[in-house]
C-alpha cells in the first residue's frame, strides 16, 4: 500500500500561532503495556545551533520545580514537561516528533511575537485515512495510519519561539517566559502554558485553508473545514465556495466549531455568558441588552446582576473619560454607588478599575476607542474588587447619548452587570462554541482559535489569559475534545 | 394641561374667559400661555439660545430618573443641566424663551421649578423680560427674579409668580446661568401666564368671536 499520494510540505510561515513555542529534547512517556491508557511518546528535537536557544549556556537558578542551572536546559525542561502533558493526553503508536528552537522573533518595547508553531506536513489519502481527499496534518496522519508516514528526517511538527522576550528592552522588557512548572508565573509569561497551546496547533488545531482567500490548499479540504460551520448558512467549509469561506473568517460569531465531542462537552466546560443590560426611566432607544468582553481581573459577572446608575467619567477636553488618574472630586461624586462608564486609551485597564473602585464605583465599563467586535479587558491586580466589561465603540456612544440628561449623582439610565443563564459564554444560539473570527481578519489568529468569548478562557484562544491553567482536558478545557473529533 | 397646541390653548384661554362672566372680566386676567413641556423639542413658538461657552446641551426633556414632573407624565418637564457647557466645562449660559405674548398691562408669569437637592452646587435660574418680539438674550435687561443662590435652589417642586406691568409684544426667558462646575439640573414645568383683560377696544374684538361659546354650551345643556 502506498504511503500517502503525497506529502505537503507547509511553508513556514503556515504556523498559525501568535505566540511561540520552541521544542527540544526528548520525551516523554513509554508506552504503557495497557492500552486502554492514553499515552504517547512526543520527542523534543532541538534545533538550536550551539550555544544558543536550548544550548544556551546561561546560568539560571531552579524556578518553580525546573531544576535545569542554565537557561537552554530550562526551556528544555519546560518543553518536555509540556510534551508530557499532551503524551499523556493522546494516543498514538508513533512517536511524534516536534522541531523546536528558540530564535528572534519580531518585538517591540510593547509587544512581541511569543513563537508560532504548526504541522510541519500534511497528507491526503494515507493508509486507512477516515476521509479521503482530505488534507490531514502528519501527527494525526501518522497516528491513524498506525505507522510513521512523514518524510524521513523531518519533524511531525515545527515550534519556534522567541529567545529575547523579556530579555532586551525592544522585546517585552520585564515580561519574560517563565520557566517554572508551578505555574506561579507572577507577572511572566507561563512557557508551559503557551507549549501546550502552540502543541495543539501543530497537532492539528488549524486549518490549511487560506481564510484570506477560502481557497484550500490545491483544492482539497483539511480535515477541520469539515467541522467548521459558518452557523449563518448552516454548512460547513467544505460546503462552502471560496469566497462563503473568507466571508465566514470575517464574520463575528459567524463561525461555530461543529464537532460532536466539543459539543457534548460545551456544558461541562463553559459558564453562562455575561451581558449587560440597559434600562431606566431615561434609558430611551438606548435600553436593550449589550455584547460585552469579560475582564480578567475583578470578580467575574454573575447572577444576581450588579446593577447601578450608569454615568460617565469625564476627565478629557473632548468629553471623554480615561480615568487614569485618582478622579477628580465632580467625576468622584459621579460614580459614587454607580456604575462607572470610561473610555479605553493611554493605560491599562487596571488602573481604570483602580480608579473608580477607590472613588466608590460599583462596577466598570470600557467603552472602546476603535471601531470592532467586544473583546475582553487583559490584566490582573488582586485588590481589584469591583467587576469590570468591555463594550463597543458604537454602544460607547449609544450610552454616552443617553447620558446627556443626567445630574451630577443620577443618570436615568441603569446599568445591570450579569449573566445569560440560557447562552453559554462563547457559544451560538445551537450551543456551539464559536472560533475567533474578528471582523477584521488576523492572519494566524482567525478561524484556527477559539472565541475571545469562552468562560473561563480556553487555552486555544488566540492570546495566553492569566487564568489558564495546564489542563487540556474537560472540565476546564475543549482542546483535546477538537483534536478528538478531527482524528486522535 | 400638558403638551397642549396651539389651538387648544386658544381654546382653552377662551373657556377661561367665558368661565369668568362679564361682571368679574376687568378684574381677572387672560391666560395667554399654558405650557407643560410634553415635548421641549416639540415646543411651539419658544425660542432656545445657549449662549454658554463652549455650548453644550440646550434644555431638554426632564429626566424622570431624577424626579418627575410637577404635573403630567413623568418626563413633562424642561431642563437644565451643567451640560449646557460641553462637556461640563466652562461657562453655562442656557436660554429658554417663551414665544411672544400680547400683554395688557398686570400679568403674571407663573411656573414651578427645582432641583436635585444635591449638596455642594450652586443652581441658578434668571427670570427676564423683553418687549417686542426679540429672543435675543441681549435685549433681555428686565431681571423680574433669581431663583437659587448660594445653594438654595428648591429641592423640591416651587410654585412661583413673578408679576410685571406693561402692555404690548413682550417675552419671557428662563435663563440657566453659572460657572459648569458650581452647577447640577433644573427642572421647569407648568409654565403659564396671565395678563389682565385688554381694554374695552381690544375686548370688544375678542368678545365677538367668543360669545358664541357659551351660547352653544348653554344650548348643548338645554338639550
Amino acid at each position: 500500500m502506498k504511503a500517502a499520494d503525497f506529502p505537503l510540505r507547509l511553508p513556514p510561515h503556515l504556523p498559525r500561532l501568535k505566540h511561540g513555542a520552541a521544542v527540544l529534547g526528548a520525551t516523554a512517556l513509554l508506552l504503557g503495556a495497557a492500552q486502554a491508557q492514553a499515552a504517547a511518546t512526543i520527542v523534543i528535537v532541538n534545533q538550536n545551533a550551539a550555544g544558543v536557544g536550548f544550548n544556551d549556556p546561561t546560568p539560571a537558578a531552579p524556578v518553580g520545580g525546573n531544576s535545569g542551572t542554565t537557561l537552554g536546559q530550562q526551556r528544555l525542561n519546560a518543553f518536555q514537561y509540556a510534551a508530557s502533558i499532551w503524551g499523556a493526553t493522546l494516543t498514538s503508536n508513533v512517536t511524534i516528533r516536534i522541531g523546536a528552537s528558540f530564535v528572534p522573533l519580531s518585538c517591540t518595547a510593547t509587544s512581541a511575537t511569543l513563537g508560532s508553531a504548526g504541522a510541519n506536513e500534511i497528507w491526503t489519502d494515507f493508509p486507512n485515512a477516515p476521509r479521503t481527499n482530505t488534507w490531514y496534518p502528519s501527527a494525526l496522519a501518522s497516528k491513524l495510519a498506525g505507522e510513521d508516514i512523514s518524510t524521513p528526517g523531518e519533524p511531525h511538527i515545527v515550534a519556534r519561539f522567541n529567545s529575547r522576550l523579556g530579555l532586551f528592552a525592544d522585546c517585552l522588557p520585564g515580561s519574560g517566559f517563565y520557566l517554572g512548572l508551578d505555574q506561579q508565573f507572577g507577572s511572566g509569561i507561563d512557557l508551559v502554558t503557551v507549549l501546550l497551546h502552540e502543541f495543539a496547533h501543530g497537532l492539528g488545531f488549524q486549518t490549511f485553508t487560506d481564510d484570506a482567500t477560502g481557497e484550500e490548499i490545491q483544492g482539497i479540504p483539511s480535515i477541520w473545514d469539515y467541522y467548521l460551520l459558518d452557523n449563518r448558512l448552516n454548512r460547513t467549509w467544505v460546503e462552502l465556495t471560496d469566497a462563503q469561506r473568507a466571508a465566514s473568517a470575517i464574520t463575528w460569531r459567524g463561525l461555530s466549531w461543529n464537532g460532536p465531542i466539543v459539543t457534548a462537552n460545551v456544558p461541562r466546560v463553559l459558564a453562562p455568558s455575561s451581558n449587560l443590560a440597559v434600562s431606566g426611566a431615561a434609558a430611551g432607544q438606548a435600553a436593550g441588552n449589550y455584547e460585552v468582553g469579560d475582564a480578567s481581573f475583578g470578580p467575574p459577572l454573575a447572577n444576581p446582576p450588579v446593577q447601578g446608575q450608569l454615568m460617565p467619567v469625564v476627565d478629557q477636553a473632548d468629553g471623554t473619560g480615561l480615568a487614569c488618574m485618582p478622579l477628580s472630586s465632580l467625576n468622584a461624586l459621579a460614580v459614587r454607588g454607580n456604575v462607572a462608564l470610561v473610555d479605553r486609551g493611554a493605560c491599562n485597564f487596571t488602573v481604570k478599575a483602580l480608579n473608580v473602585q477607590a472613588a466608590g464605583a460599583i462596577a466598570m465599563v470600557v467603552a472602546d476607542n476603535a471601531p470592532g467586535d467586544p473583546i475582553g479587558l487583559s490584566g490582573s491586580d488582586p485588590t481589584i474588587a469591583i467587576p469590570s466589561v468591555r463594550i463597543t465603540q458604537a454602544a460607547g456612544v449609544t450610552l454616552k447619548a443617553a447620558l446627556q440628561r443626567r445630574s451630577r449623582t443620577q443618570s436615568g439610565v441603569v446599568a445591570s452587570l450579569g449573566v445569560n443563564p440560557n447562552r453559554l459564554a462563547g457559544t451560538d444560539a445551537a450551543g456551539r462554541i464559536l472560533l475567533y473570527t474578528p471582523s477584521e481578519l488576523i492572519p494566524g489568529s482567525s478561524v484556527s482559535h477559539y472565541t475571545t468569548e469562552a468562560k473561563p478562557n480556553q487555552l486555544m484562544e488566540p492570546a495566553i489569559n492569566d487564568d489558564l491553567s495546564h489542563q487540556v482536558t474537560p472540565p476546564r478545557d475543549l482542546t483535546f475534545p477538537l483534536l478528538q473529533d478531527i482524528g486522535w | 394641561m400638558k403638551g397642549l397646541s396651539a389651538k387648544t390653548m386658544c381654546a382653552a384661554a377662551t373657556l377661561s374667559l367665558a368661565a369668568l362672566g362679564s361682571t368679574t372680566a376687568r378684574a381677572s386676567g387672560l391666560e395667554i400661555l399654558n405650557e407643560g413641556f410634553g415635548s421641549v423639542s416639540g415646543l411651539n413658538g419658544w425660542v432656545q439660545v445657549n449662549d454658554s461657552l463652549p455650548p453644550g446641551s440646550g434644555w431638554l426633556q426632564g429626566n424622570p430618573g431624577l424626579f418627575s414632573a410637577q404635573a403630567g407624565a413623568a418626563d413633562s418637564y424642561a431642563a437644565a443641566s451643567f451640560l449646557g457647557a460641553a462637556n461640563g466645562s466652562g461657562t453655562v449660559d442656557n436660554w429658554l424663551i417663551t414665544p411672544t405674548l400680547d400683554l395688557y398691562g398686570a400679568t403674571v408669569l407663573d411656573f414651578f421649578s427645582r432641583g436635585t437637592g444635591t449638596p455642594g452646587f450652586n443652581d441658578v435660574l434668571e427670570v427676564r423680560f423683553s418687549s417686542g418680539a426679540s429672543a435675543d438674550p441681549s435685549s433681555f435687561t428686565t431681571l423680574l427674579a433669581t431663583l437659587g443662590g448660594n445653594g438654595n435652589y428648591p429641592s423640591s417642586w416651587q410654585h412661583d409668580l413673578v408679576g410685571v406691568d406693561f402692555t404690548g409684544s413682550g417675552r419671557f426667558a428662563f435663563r440657566y446661568v453659572g460657572a459648569a462646575d458650581s452647577l447640577n439640573y433644573v427642572g421647569l414645568d407648568t409654565v403659564s401666564v396671565i395678563t389682565a383683560i385688554p381694554e374695552p377696544s381690544h375686548w370688544m374684538m375678542l368678545a365677538l368671536g367668543m360669545g358664541l361659546l357659551p351660547l352653544l354650551g348653554r344650548a348643548a345643556r338645554k338639550s
